[in-house]
Parts: structure tokens; sequence; C-alpha cells
């Protein structure tokens, strides 16, 4: 069983390795890539509390509703991407003798903090602020792999120069022995005394390791993605790994809201373990291998079991089932032990963040000069409503612009997506952010709409406006000739137009220079011209929020009297 | 449990073998660190072994052999073999064998309706007459100023490339070096020597567009997108560095696409209204001239270009290009 099990998870991880990769301009091609984000209950669960409607496409959730009632938390235990990457490296970092591990998957009363966990994320969706992402796994896997595991991947195969199209099959090999070799080692270094089949499974996640790696780096874009503060994103995911040393699979246990919430719908399951009182010795053998720490040998718990199924498999009498309705024993909890107090307690402190960010430190009241939203976006106060900070937009951005807010949006903005035009500029003709945005933050935009054209003449998607720092610019501050902002700029006719104006040099000479201006009216705040400025360290043209077409306040023009 | 685990016994006295093992670490430690200070004790900066050049693609033609040739028309394909037919021929330029980088204009990320960028149906044709011709491998690069992936695939110039037996190379920043460019502004500069390592032959395929600075991008311009580095700084002198351009790279053949013209917002364009119908493809070895003539086409005054000046000066060719008498065939 354990064998299929594990099938399983390396279908289901490599289902969401191959869609994370597939996020991207040149391979989308319809893939459905928001799927794992779509079957997520949790997401439709928070998004249509803070948002009051179900975006479409989160309905396919349901599934994943059924499957729990049926069967129970087999999505932790069988499908969970991070699921995986929790359990693989709880075996790699926790390599306890097996008495050791009896003790180690023994159901503590830490484990009810996840439903604590839920309720302050609920809440706080309840006024408004969706936060779910900082710890719903899969918006949280998602964001780690664009933010961090991609562009790590990237940096390695450019360094060992492997081209992007397809690395040979000998280098993948290599690699993957290479990972295979890592694994042995650090079981070594981690365990003391090496175990063979500690190697084996050491290995397999080296080589899962080793796979994101290699795929990510064979569907990544050639330039090297770079993002805004992506220190803290990979902090946290390598410190939710590392948490594994503490207990195997902390993170699924103890603080995943997902796995909460899927506990809540599990205590309904049809289908459960069930351990035969006649047969059982009470040697504990079941929970050598135990992965939700629910106590299959004593009081089972229903809502913490993640059906891996491993006390059938270790129980030496045959006296553990997974069976259709058994009978409950005396003693077995259908529903975790949640104490009132606390409960209260985490809603509490829920609406407490609540009336924080919304009193003081909002980023949704005084609109933010760099606060740029991607194209589509809603305004702010729903765009928070519905930001899962996933980085899904981060990801596919084929020009790398989209990056991860760390002060920019304000307190609940935290990850969600901002525009930097340092390094890119949004591309034109190109509205994948919105394609793959699950929950709607970011509209899915036509290209028409997006450019104004057709039913949109003359109503472009505006993300903000360029000004020019006067006191920078190469030709007003120091009578260089430059305009690379008016030949970069991508609208017809420009929005950036020069006036041919005469100056006088240091000696008195008179010359005549072409000074660039901005048409307010015609700037849709791209940051073509920001991001290819010549005055590096800080653009002498950037472009700030002011008049997006988002907001209804963030604007300065009053616009032209309409002609009697 | 635990505490009854624990012995109070003496710290067993330390015996020779561990002593002498603690010695030899000391002295492997101090022995290797003194090796490597000795080793890395006054290492000298290499001699630098200067900066590669870039060889000339031109390849030998006969006197009679027009330097230039126009061909007007709509067929992209009958038009460019006649006007190649008209100079010599594409077994003059490439021959079996040959590795032949083609450097088409993909500057942007815009569809090809747009005339930001080289008529994919001309890249096409040309990545075809290459493989006719015997060559081993085409490849079809530039550095665009917008996401690279974006601009071969809006541009459609992937497609059209690899349905013709070309190859498409993205440029990576380990694609970059730092080379000898002798120009009068342009010393060294950062450049995509990739395809160079390979290439036997060099092809320029740009479109005529209109330009906010240069008033026009043709030819000479359109080698910029095998710099890299900081390129927006060129606009300072553009003039001086379009020279540079034409004069750092020898082509074996150039080949103006301007099937279709961007009239003005160049060069990015950005509306269909921007372009209009040119139905002409010129090929020819004397930049200079080509670009003369899409001045011509653009409905532009060269003498207003001072690079075109710059360029005669230096001996890249000739301005007027009525003098070289090109052939001027209508097709279809």
């Amino acid at each position: 069983m354990k064998r299929v099990r594990i099938c399983y998870q390396i279908f289901f991880f490599g289902l969401f390795l191959f869609l994370v990769a597939m996020t991207d301009l040149t391979y989308m091609k319809g893939y459905p890539v928001r799927w794992f984000l779509q079957i997520d209950p949790l997401v439709a669960l928070a998004t249509s509390i803070s948002a009051h409607t179900l975006h479409h496409g989160l309905i396919w959730c349901l599934l994943l509703v059924v499957v729990t009632v049926l069967f129970g938390r087999v999505f932790c235990g069988w499908a969970c991407p991070l699921g995986v990457l929790n359990q693989f490296s709880s075996a790699v970092f926790d390599a306890r003798p097996p008495g050791k591990r009896i003790l180690s998957n023994r159901y503590r009363s830490l484990y009810t903090l996840k439903y604590y966990l839920l309720i302050i994320l609920l809440v706080m969706a309840a006024g408004r602020s969706l936060q779910i992402g900082w710890l719903d796994p899969i918006p949280f896997l998602t964001r780690a792999m664009a933010v961090f595991v991609q562009p790590m991947s990237q940096w390695l195969g450019q360094t060992a120069g492997i081209d992007t199209g397809g690395p040979g099959v000998a280098m993948a090999l290599g690699m993957l022995l290479m990972a295979a070799a890592a694994g042995w080692l650090i079981s070594r270094l981690a365990g003391g005394k090496a175990k063979h089949r500690h190697m084996v499974r050491d290995a397999l996640f080296m080589a899962a390791l080793a796979a994101c790696i290699l795929v990510l780096f064979t569907f990544s874009p050639v330039e090297q993605r770079r993002f805004h503060w992506g220190f803290w994103v990979t902090f946290i995911f390598l410190a939710v790994l590392a948490l594994n040393r503490v207990l195997p699979r902390f993170w699924c246990r103890a603080l995943c809201p997902l796995g909460a919430l899927l506990g809540l719908i599990a205590k309904f399951s049809l289908w459960r373990i069930h351990r035969d009182p006649g047969k059982c010795k009470e040697c504990g053998l079941c929970a050598v291998d135990c992965q939700g720490a629910c106590e299959p040998g004593g009081a089972f718990r229903q809502s913490e079991c993640f059906v891996c199924l491993n006390c059938r498999d270790t129980c030496p009498e045959g006296g553990i089932s997974y069976r259709f309705l058994p009978p409950l024993e005396g003693g077995a909890h259908r529903s975790p032990d949640l104490d009132r107090r606390r409960m209260i307690g985490a809603a509490s402190l829920g609406a407490l963040f609540i009336l924080g960010v919304k009193v003081g430190g909002s980023g949704n009241r005084a609109p933010r000069r760099d606060l740029i939203r991607p194209p589509g976006s809603a305004p702010e106060p729903e765009f928070l409503e519905r930001c899962l900070k996933c980085g899904a937009c981060m990801r596919v951005c084929p020009s790398g612009v989209v990056h991860p807010a760390l002060t920019e949006a304000g307190v609940e903005g935290l990850w969600t997506p901002i525009l930097i035009f340092q390094n890119g500029a949004c591309e034109k003709e190109c509205t994948l952010c919105g394609q793959v945005c699950p929950t709607g933050a970011i509209r899915t935009l036509s290209r028409d709409e997006k450019v104004g054209r057709g039913r949109w003449e003359g109503n472009p998607v505006r993300m903000g406006t360029a000004f020019f720092d006067r006191g920078r610019c190469l030709p007003w501050s120091t009578g260089t000739p430059c305009v690379v902002c008016q030949e970069v700029c991508p609208v017809s006719p420009k929005a950036i137009y020069t006036v041919a104006t005469e100056i006088t040099g240091r000696d008195g000479s008179k010359a005549t220079l072409d000074l660039p201006h901005v048409d307010p009216n015609l700037c849709i705040g791209c940051g073509a011209c920001q991001k290819d400025c010549p005055v590096h360290d800080h653009r002498a043209i950037r472009v700030t929020s002011v008049g997006e077409t988002r907001s209804t306040k963030n604007r300065m023009l009053l616009g032209k009297p309409r002609e009697d | 449990m635990s505490m009854t685990s624990k012995k109070n016994t003496p710290p067993p006295a330390e015996d020779r073998r561990d002593f002498l093992k603690r010695i030899a670490a000391a002295g492997a430690i101090v022995a290797g660190s003194g090796a490597a200070a000795l080793w890395l004790n006054g290492r000298e900066v290499k001699e630098d072994p200067g900066l590669p050049k870039l060889k000339k693609y031109a390849v030998e033609l006969p006197e009679s052999t027009p330097r230039m040739a126009i061909s007007r028309g709509s067929d992209a394909r009958t038009m460019l073999t006649a006007a190649i037919d008209r100079v010599g021929g594409i077994h003059r330029y490439v021959q079996k064998g040959d590795v032949v980088l083609l450097k088409p204009n993909v500057a942007f990320d815009r569809p090809p309706t747009l005339g930001a960028t080289t008529s994919p149906e001309v890249v096409g044709c040309m990545v075809a007459l290459c493989r006719q011709a015997g060559a081993d491998r085409i490849i079809v690069t530039d550095n665009p100023i917008n996401n690279p992936e974006g601009s071969f695939l809006k541009s459609r110039i992937r497609r059209a490339t690899e349905e013709n037996g070309g190859e498409v190379l993205l440029p990576l920043a380990r694609h970059f070096q730092e080379i000898e460019v002798g120009g009068n502004i342009l010393k060294t500069w950062e450049f995509f020597l990739e395809p160079f390592l390979h290439a036997t032959k060099v092809i320029g395929l740009p479109t005529a567009k209109d330009h906010n600075l240069s008033h026009a991008s043709l030819t000479m311009k359109n080698w910029y997108g095998f710099l890299g580095g900081g390129r927006n700084r060129f606009h300072q002198s553009i003039d001086a560095v379009i020279a540079d351009l034409g004069g750092l790279i020898t082509p074996t053949l150039v080949v103006l696409d301007a099937t279709r013209l961007l009239m003005r917002n160049g060069p990015t364009g950005g509306s269909p209204a921007d372009v209009k119908p040119g139905n002409t493809i010129a090929v020819g070895i004397d930049q200079v001239a080509m670009d003369a003539f899409g001045f011509h086409l653009l409905g532009k005054d060269p003498e207003k270009a001072p690079y075109l000046k710059l360029a005669e000066a230096r001996g890249l060719g000739v301005r007027d290009w009525r003098s070289l008498s090109p052939p001027d065939i209508q097709t279809g």
C-alpha cells in the first residue's frame, strides 16, 4: 500500500511541478495551470467570505470536499505537493530509531494550533482582508516555486551552462545521480548510523528536488529572474522544511490551515481506520510510521489522520483496517479537541488584526506612489479581498516586472504583486497575469481591452503615469542628447514627445536639443521608459500609480470638456 | 531514566595515540595553510590576452556583379529570389556546409502587422533559401529590447524560422563577451559573441522603419541587436554609434525587408495605422547605399542623417545609391 501511495504522491507532485513549469508565456497553451489552486477548498471558502463571490473555477473545490467526505484527509497523505516535500524532508531530517519515532508520532495538543490559525485567518477574511495565502499550502508552495525555486534553478542551470530548451539526457541523469549521492551523504550526516532504507528515501527526496531544479530550469525564460526581497519567501519556505527536524510533518500536523479545514470535513468521512480490539496487543508499532499523529492504536483521531495507511501495514497482528463505516470505538475522537476559550481568543486575534490594519497601516486609504498593480487588477480594497499572494502572476510574467510586495502594499498586502520597473516593463500586448490569477484579483483582460482597441478605443488599461525627474534627466539636466524613453514608448502616438529647445552651454554657446515630455493623456504607465532610462541607479523617468485605471480616486487629470 | 544511565566516571587520560593524532592534525594545518599562503603569495594578474575581434564575413564578388538590387512586387519569396539572383544568386553567398547567422530585427514583443519587426515571411524565405544553398545550420538571433521569448513568439519569427529548418538562438547572459569594436566612440563593448563562434556567414535582415532619434532604423542600425550592456547610452551620440556598428560588422549580405514600412512612431510603432505597404525588398553588400535607399522609401531626406555621412567618410559605402545603378525588378 505504501508503494501505491508514494506513486500517487510522486504523480501529484510531478503534476504540480509540471503546471508550475507550464505557467509560462511559451508553454501555457491552455494547460489548466490554476488547477491546484482551484481545487483548494480553503481558497474557495476564504475568498467567498472576503469577496462575497465564488470566482469561477473555484467550484472545482467541491471535488476535494467530496473526496474528503468519503475518504478523510487523503489529500494530505496522497496528493498535497507541500505534504510530499514535508514527508520526504521529515524522513531526511528525522532519522530517529523506531522507538523514538513512536514517541514523535504521538498526538500532541500543539496540533490543535492549526484549527485556531484557521479561525484567525477566516475572521480576517470576514474583515475583508484575505490572509490565507500566508499558510495555505497551495499558494504557499506556488509562491515558493515562483520566487525561490525557479530563480534558483535558473541560476544553477545557467551557471552550469545548460542551454534552455532541453538539457541533455546525460545532464539530467548526472544531476539525479548527484542528488542521490547528496541524499546518501545527508542521511549519513543527519542520522549517524546509516540505514539502507533511509538512503533510498533520502535519494528519492533529493531526486524530487533535483527534478524541481531541472524541470523549472528547462522551462525558464532566458532572463534571470530576481524577485524583490525574495529572501523572506525563501527563508520561510526552507524554515518550514527544517521544522520537520523538530517533529515529523510539523507543518502538516500543527500549522496547515487547509489541513485543519479538511480535518473538520473529515470528521464526517465514511471510510476510516479501524482497530480490531480483539487482535490488538498494544505494541504501539502502528505509530512507528504514522504520518498524521492520529493515534490509530489508541484513541483514534479521525480529523488528524492523513490516511497514509502505514499503521495497517506495520501492525504485526493485522488488526488495523481501513473500512467503510466501521464501528466507533469508545474514546475515539471524531472531531478535534477544540477549546472554546481558545477559539474565542483566536477569533479576537483575527478581529484585532483587522482593526489594526484597517485603522492604521493599511495600504488602501491614501494611494501610494509605488503601489502599482498588474494590469486588470481590482481596485485596492477588492484586490486585498481576493489576492492569495500565490505568485502565479510573478511566475508567468514574461518580463519579470511583477514582484512580491514587502511593505509597499501595507501589512495586508505582504507578497501581493506589484510592478517594479527597474528591470522590466509591462509588455503592451501581454495579458498573462490575468489569465493565471485564480481568484480574479487580476481580471482576465482581452488584448483589445488592455491596449485600448475596438470597443475600448482611447481607453487603454493604465497602471500609472510616468514623470520626468528633470534634475536627473540627461537632456534636461546636462544638455546631453538621449530620449531612449521616447524610443521605447510602446503606445501610438508615443506618450513621450520631444520639443527642440535652444539651450545655452557652459561657455555661452547656443545649441538645439530635443527635450522630452510626457503626455499624461497617452501614458499607460507600462514602465518601458523607466526600465530603459540610462540613469541606472535612480531613473530620471519614473512611473507612479496616479492615473491608474482601477482607481477612481487616484487620479490627477480632470479630462477634457466635450466640445459642444 | 536519563539520570540512571549516566555514570560518573573520570575522563580517560590522553594516550599516546591521541597525542600523536593531535600533533599530526596541527602539523597538517600549519603546513597546509603555509603552503596555500606561499602558493597565493605574489600571484600577479595574468597579462591581458586582448579582447576578441570580429572577422569579416564578406565574400569575393566579380566586378560585374551589382552591389545592390531592388525588387518590387507582392510575393516575398519571388521578390527575394529575384533580387538575390541579380546580385549573383544565393550560391555566391552561401555554400554547402556553411553556418549562416541571420539577424532579423526582432527588437519588440509585437505582432508583425505593427511593422516593428522584420516580416516573418521574409525571414522564413531567407532561411529556406540558405537551406536550399546547402547551409548546415541557420541561426536566427537578436537581442531584443523587450523580453526575448515574447519577441520571437509574437513577431512570429520563431515559427517562420523553425518551419523552414532554421534554429532560434535566444540571448543568455553568458553569450555576451567584451570585444574590440575599434570605433570612433565604441572602443570596446559587450557583444553577443556566441553565434559568431559558429557562424561562417552573416546576413543582416532588417526591416525598414522610422526611428525617433536616427530618423530611420535600417541595415546598420539593425546590428544594435548584437550588442549587450548599457545600450541605452548609445542615444547620446547615436550617429557615431551607428557608423561604428556599420564598421564593426562586415556582413556577407544584407537584405532590407521593405514589404511594409513603419512610417512613423518608430521604432516601436504601436498602431497598424503607422504602417503602410512597401512591396519592396532590397539586397546588397553596400550598407550605406541600402540605408540611403531606405530613407528614400520612407520618404525621408538622407541628408538629415549624419550617420550616413560618417559611414561614407569611413569608406563603408556610397550614399548615392543610384550611382550603383541597382537593377530594379518588377515581379508579379
